[in-house]
C-alpha cells in the first residue's frame, strides 16, 4: 500500500475576515501552520487563497464589507482562479447569521478552481486542502508526438510487425506490443503516449477478448466521449467481437477482410481526422 | 453512446460492462494488481458500500483483462463466486463453468479439500507446462474472485453457533491450499477475497485464514476529496454529459463521511442523471433539489420559480419527503415514493397478474417482503435473502400468489430503480416474471440503514421475535413436560401473547425465516409447521386450562404442599448418608498417603547407587584419552622424516634441470648473433626506401594539413569570417598535395563555411506545403503543393531563389497527399480523398485517373515522353498514355506495396517495397522478377541512362545497379548509412545524389563508383528530410525539405573553392594556428 506522502510545498494566502470570524482565522492559521503549510502575506505569489464566511455578509455588493479588505481579496482571488490557482471558501457553518442568503448566492457560483467546504473541523478542512494541493494528473513518460499510436497483443505480434512495418515508412508511428509476462505496467506510457498522437490504433487478430477489455479501459481513461484522440479498432472479423464496442463513441471500428489493405484503412482513418 | 445510457448504476455494484464508467480507484486498482502479482492473492476488505465488488468487477478485472498486469500466459480464465447457502457447491459450479470441466468431478475433487482446485486446473487443459514456445498463447492464467466472503458468516447454513459447516471449512481451505501451491510451484493462479471488515475477527474460526489475511489485505481506504470529485463528474464526462462544479461541491460537502457514502452517492447521481433528462443537461443544484436532496433556498429566482412550478404537480404523498431535504433523504424519499406508488404501478403493468387486491394488500406485500429480506444479526441490520415462495407463505393469505407478490414488488426490481435483485427489463417478460423458486435480495444494506420505513419495520419484527423466542420457550418447556398442564399459560401471560399472536398472525414459514439451525430445509420446513401447530395448541390448552384452574384452584395448592413436604423428607435422608461416605473416604486417603512416603525413600537409596556407578566411568574414560595422544604423536613424527626426504629427492631434480637450460641457452646465443647482422643489412636497405617515402609523406602532411584544416573550419566560431579563412587555407594546402578539390572533408567545410556566412541560404516557400519538385532544362524550378498549386522559382545571378509565377489553375478543395513530377511538365498526384489525376501543364489539362482507393507514390514517363507510368501505394499499376485520354494503356495490381517504379520502352520496372525488382512487359503481360526480396526493404531506384543502368535504393544504405540490357546484375556499394529514400542523377555530371534517412545527402561519381563520395550533411539540410530532389543542367542539386523550405548545391568542389579562393580574406595569424591547429603543426 503506497502513502501519499504530500510532498508538494505550496504556499497558502489567508484573507482578511469579517469581525465575527477573527478567532476562527487564528486558529486556521495555527492548523496550517501545524500541517507545513507556509502562508504569505501576498496574494500574487500564493498558490491558493482561503476565504471565510461568517455571520456578516462581507463580499455581496449589497453587503456591508463589500470595500473592506476581505471583500476586496476575495474578488481578486476569483479573476486569478486557474489551473495553477485554487480558491478555498470555507464556511465553519455554525458561525452563520440567521441570514445566510449571501452563501448560497457564492455556493450558487461555484466554479472550476474554487472549492467550497463547510466542514466544521478546519483540521479536515486544512486535510482536503492538501490533498487538492498534492492533486495530479499521471505524468507522461518516453512519450514523443507521432501520427499513429499502434497497439497490439503480442499474441498478434507477427502479423501486427507486418503492419507496422509498412506503416513506419510512410508515416510517424509509435508501437507497443502488449505482453502479459513481461512484467511492464503498461498503462501510463499507453496514456501518455496516446496523448501525443493524432490516433490510436488497436489492432488484432487472435487476441479478439482482450482487444474489447483493453479498447473499453483505454477509452475510459483517456477521456471517453470527451476524448481528443479518437481510437481506430482493426480486427479480424471471423471473431466478432467488435460490436461490443458500438456502444462507445469516439471509437471507430473496422473488420479485417484483406490483411495487406490494413495499412491503407489505417491512413484513410488519419487523413479524416486530421481533415476535421 | 447508446441513447439514455447512464454512467451512475445506483446502488448496484458497477457491472465489468459498465467499468468504463468506474472512476475515482484508478490508484487503488493498480495496488491491488502489484499485490496480486507479488502475493497471488488479495484479501479486500472495507466498509459496507465502500465499493468492494465494484472495485474487483469493474476495477480489478478489466484491467487484468486489458493486459495490465504480469502474469505466465497472455490470457485469462475468471472464475468468481459468491458463497451464498453452499459455498462449496457454489465455487464447483463456477470452477466447472469457466474451466469446462464436468460439475461433478470438479466436486469430488474440490470436496477433499486442499489441491482440489489446482487439481483441476491442471487437468482442464488451461495450464500448459510443457515448455513449449506457444505455451504463453495456449494457456490461460486464473483468478478465483471469493465475492462477499462474508456470507459464510452470515448464512446460517454456513455458520452457526460460532462454527462453520463442513462445506464452508473445506471451501476455506481449498482457496487457501491453492494460493500456497501457487505461492510454491510458481503457477499462474490468483485468489481475491472482498469482505465486510466487520467480520474480521471470525476469520480466526478458519485455521491459517487469519494468517492469509494478514499476508495479503488491502483495507479500502476511504476516497480523498479529490477521488471523489472524480466519481462525481468523470462518469458523466465520459458519457458526454457535464455536472456542474458547484453542484460537486454541494454534492462533496453534503455527504456525510461513514456508512454509506458511497452508494448514496451513487444512488444520487442515478437520480440526477434521470432528473437532467438522462445526461442531456449538465447535472445542477436544482436537479438535487427535486429529488428532494438539497433545500430550494440555494436556487435563484428563476431556478426557483421553475422548481415551484414542477413541485406543484406532484402527488401529495410525495411531498411530504420534501419537508427535510438531505442527501441521505434521497434514497428514503426514492423508496418511500415506490412504496406509495407500487399499486398503481403493479395495475398498470402487470398484465399477467391477478388484479383483485386492495393498495393495502399491496403495501401489506410490500411490508412483508422487506421485513423478510432483512434480519437482525448480532444487533446489524444485515439482508436475509428469500424466495418469493417464502414470502408468500409467510403473507399466508389464500387470495394472494407468488405471482401478485412478484407483480407488486416488481416496481422496486425495475431496471430504472434497482432497489431489488434480480433487476427486471422494460419489455422483457421473462424478467419480469418469477418463479416461487426465484431468490430475492435486497441490492444494498444502505436501502436498510436508510429508508426510514423499513427500518421501522424492522424494529417491529424484531420485537415480534423476541415475543414469538418468549413465548415458544414456553411451548417447549410445555412440550418437554408431556404437555403436563402445568406448563401452559398462566392468565397474565396469556393476555400479553394472545394479543401478540393476533397482532403477528405468525405462520410456519415466518417461524421458518427464523430457524437458524443448520439442518435439511426439508426438515425445517417440518419443523416449523410442527411448531406452528405446538403454538396454537398451546395458545387452545392455555386458555382451556385456565377456565378449568378457576375451579380446581385450592385442590392444587393442598396438593402442591404435599409434594413439597415429601421432597423435603427424602433431602434429609440423603444428606445422612453422604456424611458416613465422606469419613470413609478420609481413612481411605491417610493410608495412602503413608505408601507415598515409604515410597519416596526407597527412590533416594537408588539414586546414590547410580551417582557411584558414573564416577567409575568417567575415570576409565580418561585413561582412553591419554593413551590416544600418545599414538597419535607417534604418527606425526613418521609422516614428518617422509616429507624431509621427499624435499631432498625434488632440490635434486631441480639442480640437474637448471645444468640442461644453461647448456641450451649457450646455443640461442649463438643463433642470435648471426640473425642481428642479417638485420643490419636489412635497415641500411630500408633507409634507402624511407628518403623516397619522405618525399610522398610532405605531399600526405599537406592534404593531411588540408584536412586538418577542413575539419577546423567545420566548427562553430564566433567569427564566422574565421570558417571562411580556414576553408580558404584548407583550398590550399590542399592545391599543394592534391591534384583537384573533390576531396569530401573540404567540400563540407566549404559549405559549413558558406553557410556560415548566409553565402549558402535556404529560401522558405510560401502557402502549403509542397509535395514535390522538379527543374526543367532553362533552369526554371517548379514546385507542387497540398492546394494543387504550381509555383515556379528560378536561381537569381546572386545565388538567391526568387519567386516568379504561381498557377492555380488546378486548385484542389481535398488536400492533396501526394504528387510526383514525371517530368517537369507532367504531375501525378493524388487527394486525401484517394482521387488521382494527371496533370499536363503543356496542354494545361487535368484527367481523373482511374484508380480511386488508393494513394499515388510513383510516377515516372517513359524517355519519348509517350507515355507515364504511375503507382499506387497498394500494388495498383497503370500505364497513361501521354495524349490527353484517360484510358490506360495496361493496368496491373501486383498484390504488394508499391515505392517506385521505372518506365522504359515497354518495360515497366516495379520496386515493391518488401525489396524485389519487378520487370512488367506492358505488351506481353509478363512479369519478370530481376532482383528478390534479400530481407531489406526498398524505397527508391533512379535510371542512369548514360551506362544503362538502373541503381536501387534499400533500406540498409546499400545500392544494387542492374543492366537494363540484359537484366544482369552488376555492381553493390553502400550508398548511406540508413534507409535511402530518394535517389536521382545529373547525366551532366555523371553525379548520383542519394538522399537517406539520417537527414544525409551522398554525392556519388558514378565514373568511379570506389571514390569517396561528396556528403552534404545534416546541418546543410537545416536538420530535415529530403521530400524531393532534382538536378538542373549545371549540375546543381534542389532539395525540397519537410519543413518547407528550398535548398540548392553545386555538386562540383571546384566551384566553391573558386569563390572562396576569390575573397579577400586575411591570412590566418600564427596565434590563430597555434589555437587551432597547434603547434605541431606549426612546428613542421
Amino acid at each position: 500500500m503506497e502513502l501519499n506522502l504530500y510532498k508538494r510545498k505550496f504556499k497558502v494566502f489567508l484573507a482578511e475576515v469579517s469581525p465575527d470570524m477573527t478567532a476562527w482565522r487564528s486558529r486556521l492559521s495555527c492548523v496550517l501552520n501545524n500541517a507545513g503549510i507556509a502562508v504569505v502575506p501576498d496574494l500574487q505569489t500564493a498558490d491558493c487563497s482561503i476565504h471565510l464566511l461568517g455571520g456578516q455578509d462581507i463580499y455581496s455588493k449589497d453587503g456591508k464589507g463589500y470595500n473592506t479588505p476581505a471583500g476586496s481579496q476575495f474578488r481578486t482571488a476569483k479573476t486569478l482562479c486557474s489551473k495553477d490557482f485554487k480558491m478555498f471558501v470555507w464556511n465553519p457553518s455554525d458561525m452563520l447569521g440567521a441570514d445566510n442568503q449571501y452563501i448560497n448566492d457564492i455556493r450558487r457560483d461555484i466554479v472550476e478552481n474554487t472549492v467550497y467546504s463547510d466542514k466544521k473541523s478546519p483540521i479536515i478542512f486544512v486535510e482536503d486542502i492538501r490533498n487538492i494541493m498534492n492533486f495530479k494528473q499521471q505524468e507522461s513518460r518516453r512519450s514523443e508526438a507521432t501520427d499513429i499510436f499502434f497497439l497490439f497483443n503480442e499474441l498478434d505480434g507477427d502479423s501486427a510487425l507486418g503492419i507496422y512495418n509498412m506503416l513506419k515508412d510512410f508515416q510517424k508511428v509509435r508501437k507497443l506490443g502488449i505482453s502479459l509476462s513481461s512484467g511492464i505496467d503498461y498503462n501510463p506510457f499507453v496514456l501518455s503516449q496516446l496523448s501525443e498522437s493524432k490516433i490510436g490504433v488497436v489492432y488484432y487478430d487472435c487476441a479478439s477478448d482482450w482487444a474489447v477489455s483493453f479498447v473499453r479501459q483505454i477509452w475510459k481513461d483517456s477521456g471517453g466521449n470527451s476524448a481528443k484522440i479518437p481510437l481506430f479498432v482493426i480486427g479480424n472479423s471471423q471473431h466478432a467481437k467488435l460490436e461490443q464496442l458500438t456502444i462507445l463513441k469516439n471509437i471507430a471500428e473496422c473488420a479485417i477482410n484483406e490483411q495487406r489493405r490494413i495499412p491503407l484503412d489505417i491512413k484513410v482513418f488519419l487523413d479524416k481526422t486530421t481533415k476535421k | 453512446m447508446k441513447a439514455g445510457i447512464c454512467p451512475y448504476p445506483g446502488l448496484r455494484p458497477f457491472t465489468e460492462e459498465e467499468s468504463i464508467f468506474f472512476k475515482g480507484r484508478d490508484l487503488h486498482i493498480r495496488q491491488i494488481v502489484k499485490m496480486l502479482e507479488q502475493n497471488k492473492m488479495a484479501f479486500i476488505t472495507g466498509a459496507s458500500g465502500d465499493g468492494k465488488s465494484s472495485m474487483v468487477y469493474a476495477g480489478v478485472i478489466p484491467y487484468i483483462r486489458a493486459g495490465f498486469s504480469t502474469a505466465e500466459y497472455n490470457s485469462w480464465v475468471f472464475c468468481d463466486f459468491k458463497p451464498q447457502r453452499n459455498p462449496l457447491e457454489s465455487l464447483a459450479k463456477s470452477v466447472s463453468q469457466q474451466l469446462q470441466v464436468p460439475y461433478d468431478q470438479v466436486i469430488e475433487r474440490i470436496s477433499n479439500g486442499f489441491s482440489g482446485l489446482v487439481d483441476v486446473y491442471k487437468m482442464s487443459g488451461f495450464y500448459v507446462s510443457d515448455g513449449s514456445p506457444d505455451a504463453k498463447n495456449r494457456g490461460k492464467n486464473l483468478l478465483v474472485v471469493a465475492d462477499q466472503f462474508e456470507e459464510v458468516f452470515t448464512m446460517n447454513e454456513n455458520f452457526h453457533n460460532g462454527l462453520p459447516s463442513n462445506d464452508s471449512y473445506t471451501s476455506v481451505n481449498v482457496l487457501l491450499e491453492t494460493i500456497r501451491l501457487s505461492i510454491v510451484e510458481n503457477l499462474p493462479v490468483y485468489v481475491i477475497f472482498t469482505m465486510r471488515s466487520d467480520y474480521i475477527s471470525q476469520c480466526t474460526v478458519f485455521r491459517d485464514l487469519p494468517e492469509f489475511v494478514a499476508y495479503s489485505q488491502f483495507f479500502v481506504p476511504q476516497l480523498k476529496r479529490t477521488e471523489i470529485l472524480q466519481v462525481i463528474e468523470q462518469p458523466a464526462l465520459l458519457a458526454g454529459g457535464s455536472v456542474s462544479s458547484r453542484l460537486s461541491e454541494v454534492l462533496i460537502n453534503n455527504l456525510t463521511s461513514g456508512f454509506d457514502y458511497l452508494p448514496v452517492l451513487q444512488h444520487t447521481l442515478n437520480l440526477l442523471w434521470k432528473m437532467a433528462d438522462n445526461g442531456s443537461k449538465p447535472l445542477d443544484i436544482i436537479h438535487l433539489v427535486k429529488i428532494a436532496g438539497l433545500p430550494k433556498d440555494i436556487l435563484g429566482n428563476n431556478e426557483r420559480e421553475e422548481f415551484n412550478r414542477w413541485y406543484q404537480q406532484l402527488p401529495e404523498y410525495q411531498k411530504k419527503y420534501y419537508e427535510h431535504p438531505d442527501l441521505d433523504n434521497v434514497l428514503n424519499a426514492h423508496a418511500g415514493c415506490l412504496y406509495e406508488s407500487a399499486f398503481d404501478y403493479y395495475m398498470s403493468h402487470a398484465d399477467w397478474a391477478d388484479k383483485t387486491i386492495t393498495p393495502e394488500d399491496a403495501k401489506l406485500i410490500i411490508k412483508t417482503a422487506f421485513t423478510s429480506l432483512t434480519k437482525i444479526d448480532d444487533n446489524r441490520q444485515v439482508r436475509n435473502r428469500c424466495t418469493l415462495s417464502e414470502i408468500t407463505g409467510i403473507i399466508s393469505k389464500p387470495e394472494i400468489t407468488s405471482a401478485t407478490v412478484c407483480a407488486v414488488l416488481n416496481i422496486f426490481r425495475d431496471e430504472d430503480n434497482t432497489l431489488l435483485r434480480p433487476f427486471s427489463v422494460k419489455g422483457d417478460l421473462k424478467t419480469q416474471y418469477l418463479g416461487g423458486d426465484t431468490v430475492l435480495d435486497i441490492t444494498h444494506e444502505a436501502l436498510i440503514r436508510n429508508w426510514k420505513m423499513l427500518s421501522e419495520w424492522n424494529h417491529e419484527e424484531y420485537e415480534n421475535l423476541n415475543v414469538y423466542n418468549d413465548y415458544n420457550t414456553q411451548v417447549q418447556r410445555w412440550v418437554d413436560s408431556g404437555r403436563n398442564p402445568k406448563f401452559l399459560l398462566a392468565p397474565g401471560n396469556y393476555a400479553i401473547f394472545s394479543k401478540w399472536y393476533d397482532k403477528c398472525r405468525p405462520n410456519k414459514y415466518w417461524i421458518l425465516k427464523h430457524d437458524n439451525t443448520q439442518r435439511p430445509e426439508k426438515e425445517k420446513i417440518r419443523t416449523a409447521a410442527n411448531r406452528m401447530v405446538l403454538c396454537e395448541e398451546y395458545l387452545q390448552r392455555s386458555n382451556e386450562a385456565i377456565i378449568a384452574a378457576e375451579k380446581s384452584h385450592r385442590r392444587k395448592v393442598v396438593a402442591t404442599i404435599s409434594a413439597l413436604l415429601v421432597f423435603i423428607a427424602g433431602l434429609l435422608i440423603f444428606s445422612n448418608w453422604a456424611m458416613i461416605e465422606k469419613e470413609k473416604a478420609e481413612e481411605q486417603k491417610e493410608i495412602a498417603e503413608n505408601q507415598k512416603a515409604e515410597a519416596e525413600y526407597q527412590k533416594d537409596i537408588a539414586d546414590s547407587l547410580l551417582q557411584d556407578v558414573n564416577k567409575a566411568k568417567n575415570i576409565a574414560q580418561e585413561m582412553s584419552d591419554s593413551l590416544q595422544v600418545v599414538v597419535k604423536q607417534t604418527i606425526e613424527a613418521k609422516l614428518e622424516s617422509d616429507r624431509a626426504r621427499r624435499q631432498a629427492i625434488v632440490a635434486l631434480d631441480s639442480a640437474e634441470r637448471s645444468n640442461r637450460r644453461a647448456e641450451r641457452n649457450l646455443h640461442l646465443a649463438e643463433e642470435r648473433r648471426k640473425e642481428a647482422d642479417k638485420e643490419r643489412q636489412n635497415v641500411i636497405e630500408q633507409m634507402k626506401l624511407t628518403a623516397k617515402a619522405n618525399s610522398e609523406a610532405a605531399r600526405l602532411y599537406y592534404v593531411a594539413l588540408c584536412n586538418t584544416l577542413a575539419m577546423k573550419a567545420k566548427n562553430q566560431y564566433e567569427d564566422k569570417s574565421l570558417n571562411l579563412r580556414l576553408a580558404k587555407t584548407a583550398c590550399e594546402m590542399n592545391r599543394k598535395g592534391s591534384e583537384n578539390n573533390k576531396n569530401a572533408d573540404l567540400y563540407e567545410a566549404m559549405l559549413f563555411a558558406l553557410e556560415q556566412n548566409k553565402m549558402i541560404r535556404p529560401f522558405k516557400l510560401d502557402g502549403g506545403m509542397a509535395k514535390s519538385i522538379s527543374v526543367a532544362s532553362d533552369g526554371t524550378i517548379s514546385t507542387f503543393d497540398e492546394n494543387g498549386y504550381i509555383k515556379k522559382y528560378s536561381v537569381a545571378r546572386d545565388g538567391n531563389i526568387t519567386a516568379t509565377k504561381q498557377l492555380s489553375d488546378f486548385e484542389s478543395k481535398v488536400q492533396m497527399d501526394n504528387a510526383v513530377f514525371a517530368t517537369s511538365s507532367l504531375i501525378v498526384c493524388s487527394a486525401k480523398d484517394r482521387k488521382s489525376y494527371l496533370i499536363d501543364l503543356n496542354k494545361n489539362v487535368r484527367i481523373e485517373l482511374p484508380v480511386d482507393n488508393d494513394y499515388v507514390i510513383a510516377a515516372c514517363s517513359s524517355p519519348n515522353r509517350k507515355q507515364c507510368a504511375v503507382a499506387y501505394t497498394y500494388g495498383e499499376v497503370i500505364v497513361m498514355p501521354a495524349d490527353g485520354s484517360s484510358t490506360p494503356v495496361a493496368v496491373k495490381n501486383f498484390g504488394t506495396m508499391i515505392t517506385d517504379i521505372h518506365l522504359n520502352g515497354n518495360n515497366t520496372y516495379v520496386l515493391t517495397h518488401d525489396g524485389r525488382l519487378l520487370k512488367w512487359d506492358t505488351q506481353a503481360g509478363e512479369v519478370k522478377t530481376l532482383l528478390s526480396s534479400g530481407g531489406q526493404r526498398a524505397f527508391c531506384m533512379t535510371e542512369i541512362p548514360d551506362k544503362k543502368m538502373l541503381a536501387v535504393c534499400f533500406s540498409d544504405g546499400k545500392v544494387q545497379f542492374v543492366n537494363l540490357s540484359d537484366d544482369s546484375l552488376a555492381e553493390r556499394i553502400t550508398g548511406g548509412h540508413s534507409k535511402l529514400e530518394n535517389a536521382v542523377y545529373s547525366s551532366e555530371t555523371g553525379i548520383l545524389a542519394l538522399s537517406s534517412a539520417d537527414k544525409r545527402i551522398s554525392l556519388f561519381n558514378t565514373n568511379d563508383l570506389n571514390d569517396k563520395p561528396l556528403v552534404i550533411e545534416e546541418h546543410s539540410l537545416g536538420n530535415q528530410k529530403v521530400k524531393s530532389m532534382a538536378f538542373d543542367n549545371e549540375g546543381r542539386l534542389f532539395a525540397l525539405t519537410d519543413d518547407n523550405h528550398l535548398r540548392y548545391w553545386e555538386t562540383d568542389p571546384d566551384k566553391y573553392a573558386a569563390v572562396i579562393s576569390k575573397m579577400n580574406l586575411a591570412p590566418l595569424s600564427d596565434t590563430e594556428w597555434d589555437l587551432i591547429l597547434g603547434r605541431e603543426f606549426a612546428q613542421k
